[in-house]
């Protein structure tokens, strides 16, 4: 159990389009994606606002999550410049599905996509709300430590659709004044947003064999539950803050060595409230120092698939060393002060942390180092 | 090429839909979050007596799998839907993340949490990926749990098991 996990490819798509270049275009600009929803009818809605890729609006929710999964894993097979994608486990995050409106099972949809790009096994469906996507990574990471494959494919993709929407406006749940704003006392709540990801990941002993380079490492990883509460985070964090202890404890280095914090920041004020003292908690003095942003900002809240938005938006920051802004922060939270990225800023990223949590109390935190 | 721990079970149940499975206080119209929980308890104690998990919660994993996972509140959150009203409630408990919080909470487990969507053998896959926890260090001891509903309440049924890494051979086999 001492395999180095690289990340070696990757593919993205959001509400500003496919590919790495319009991500870099709309959130390293702070530039935010919510738009009047024309997927489907949104009159009777509370709002109108989500973050939407319109040229994905004709495909339907499951033929959209395959053709959005499928082209992410493609992209990432082939940044990877990996020569056998039937020895590639396919490991994804995707929502659960009444069977009345969509017949499709998630674990159906997993194999839809393995199928047209001719993947291996095994090919595993991750279900765990929020945390789901970042539960993929970890466990294709796991299946590399074990010696099960020497590279997989894992990821995450969520379209914008009548349900969700349906079920968070009707819950209160989303922003009404079309903006989500992460950590600021104004914070209204959520907006949705299409996303997708999928990472290729790849042992060094495979990279090594292929003469490939990687692009980053993905140094630790950690999941945690607040065993607190059916729907409401912990106050203090409780579970974010062990998150975040475990996966540095796993990455070998300490909070001083952390330069940069994608948040989960959903603009809901208990959950950005529960983040930041989890930060405040495990960083400790750093958790000032620590410039921290919430990209769901700009993207909208992915739901299963934003923990694999957010790790190549992350990996994107080490890269390019532009850190994403939080947009629309005007009054930033007093109670458990952070140093939030508010303007793109340019700063070397040894090691930078993604964090996710969704309801149950569960927490995932990842820790990527430049490779 | 590494090998996976052998598994051992330390305890397990399976209950059906009706008097094992009381309704939840916190949840509503299905019987999904009620059969999760009256397994876990049948597997490891009441929360309120001695139970199995008492002392080791921060070192224990839960692993739910299961075809559709709770297809009645999905239902029901159309119709809710469709109707412009949502309970609140509702809004939580269509998440399977919903009741393992509520176990996590009365068991105060505060390991790691998946929920894992399959189309055969669901005990095999919790099974699977209780082994990856265990070999990951991510966890000493897993709660491995399935759940099914069918049209025919009688039919539905959860599993429970509680595993840890085993005293027999490794098994070279990791998929």
């Amino acid at each position: 159990m001492t395999a180095d996990v690289y990340v070696s490819g990757f593919g993205v798509f959001s509400a500003f389009g496919f590919g790495p270049e319009a991500l870099i275009d709309g959130v390293f600009s702070g530039t935010p994606a919510f738009r009047t929803v024309t997927r489907f009818d949104v009159s009777h809605c509370r709002t109108d606002q989500a973050a939407t890729y319109r040229e994905m609006d004709a495909a339907g929710p499951a033929q959209g999550t395959v053709d959005v999964a499928g082209a992410c894993a493609r992209q990432a097979i082939d940044m990877a410049g990996w020569p056998d994608p039937a020895a590639l486990p396919l490991v994804l995050a995707t929502k659960l599905r009444a069977p009345s409106v969509e017949p499709e099972s998630p674990a159906e949809i997993t194999e839809r996509v393995a199928d047209r790009l001719g993947l291996g096994r095994p090919r595993r469906t991750f279900v765990n709300a929020c945390c789901a996507a970042t539960n993929a990574i970890i466990h294709g990471a796991q299946l590399i430590r074990a010696g099960a494959a020497p590279a997989v494919l894992a990821g995450g993709a969520f379209l914008v659709d009548r349900q969700a929407f349906g079920l968070f406006d009707a819950a209160q749940a989303l922003a009404l004044d079309g903006q989500l704003r992460p950590f600021d006392q104004d914070r209204q709540g959520v907006l949705l947003g299409d996303g997708g990801a999928v990472l290729l990941l790849e042992s060094g002993e495979s990279l090594r064999a292929r003469g490939a380079q990687p692009l980053a490492r993905l140094a630790g990883w950690a999941m945690t539950d607040d065993a607190f509460h059916v729907a409401q985070p912990h106050p203090e964090g409780t579970g974010v803050a062990a998150a975040v202890t475990r996966a540095l404890r796993r990455s070998g280095i300490g909070a001083d060595e952390l330069t940069y914090v994608n948040a989960h920041g959903t603009g809901t004020p208990r959950n950005d409230a529960a983040e930041a003292a989890g930060l405040h908690t495990a960083l400790g003095p750093y958790a000032k120092e620590v410039r921290v942003s919430g990209t769901k900002s700009t993207t909208g809240h992915a739901l299963e698939a934003s923990g694999v938005l957010e790790s190549v938006i992350t990996l994107l920051a080490m890269r390019s060393s532009v850190l994403p802004p939080t947009a629309a922060l005007r009054r930033p939270d007093t109670r458990h002060p952070l140093r939030h990225v508010s303007t793109p800023e340019r700063v070397e990223v040894p090691y930078a942390l993604s964090l996710n949590s969704s309801v149950g109390g569960v927490n995932t935190a990842i820790v990527l180092a430049a490779a | 090429m590494t090998t996976l721990p052998a598994l051992e079970v330390v305890a397990g149940a399976e209950v059906h839909a009706g008097p094992q499975a009381p309704p939840l206080a916190g949840f509503f119209g299905s019987d999904f979050a009620p059969l999760v929980y009256a397994a876990v308890r049948e597997c490891v104690g009441d929360r309120r007596s001695g139970h199995l998990l008492e002392g080791i919660g921060d070192r224990v994993g839960i692993v739910l799998g299961s075809r559709r996972f709770d297809t009645a509140s999905l239902e029901l959150s159309v119709e809710h839907v469709n109707q412009g009203r949502v309970s609140p409630i509702l809004f939580y408990q269509v998440l399977p993340t919903a009741v393992l919080g509520h176990i996590a909470r009365d068991y105060r487990l505060s390991g790691p949490v998946s929920c894992v969507a399959v189309t055969g053998d669901a005990r095999a896959e919790v099974l699977e990926l209780a082994r990856l926890l265990l070999a990951d260090a991510s966890a000493e001891w897993v709660l491995g749990l399935t759940v099914e509903l069918d049209p025919d309440p009688a039919k539905s049924l959860a599993r429970a098991d509680l595993v840890r890494s085993g005293p027999g051979p490794a098994d070279g086999r990791a998929s």
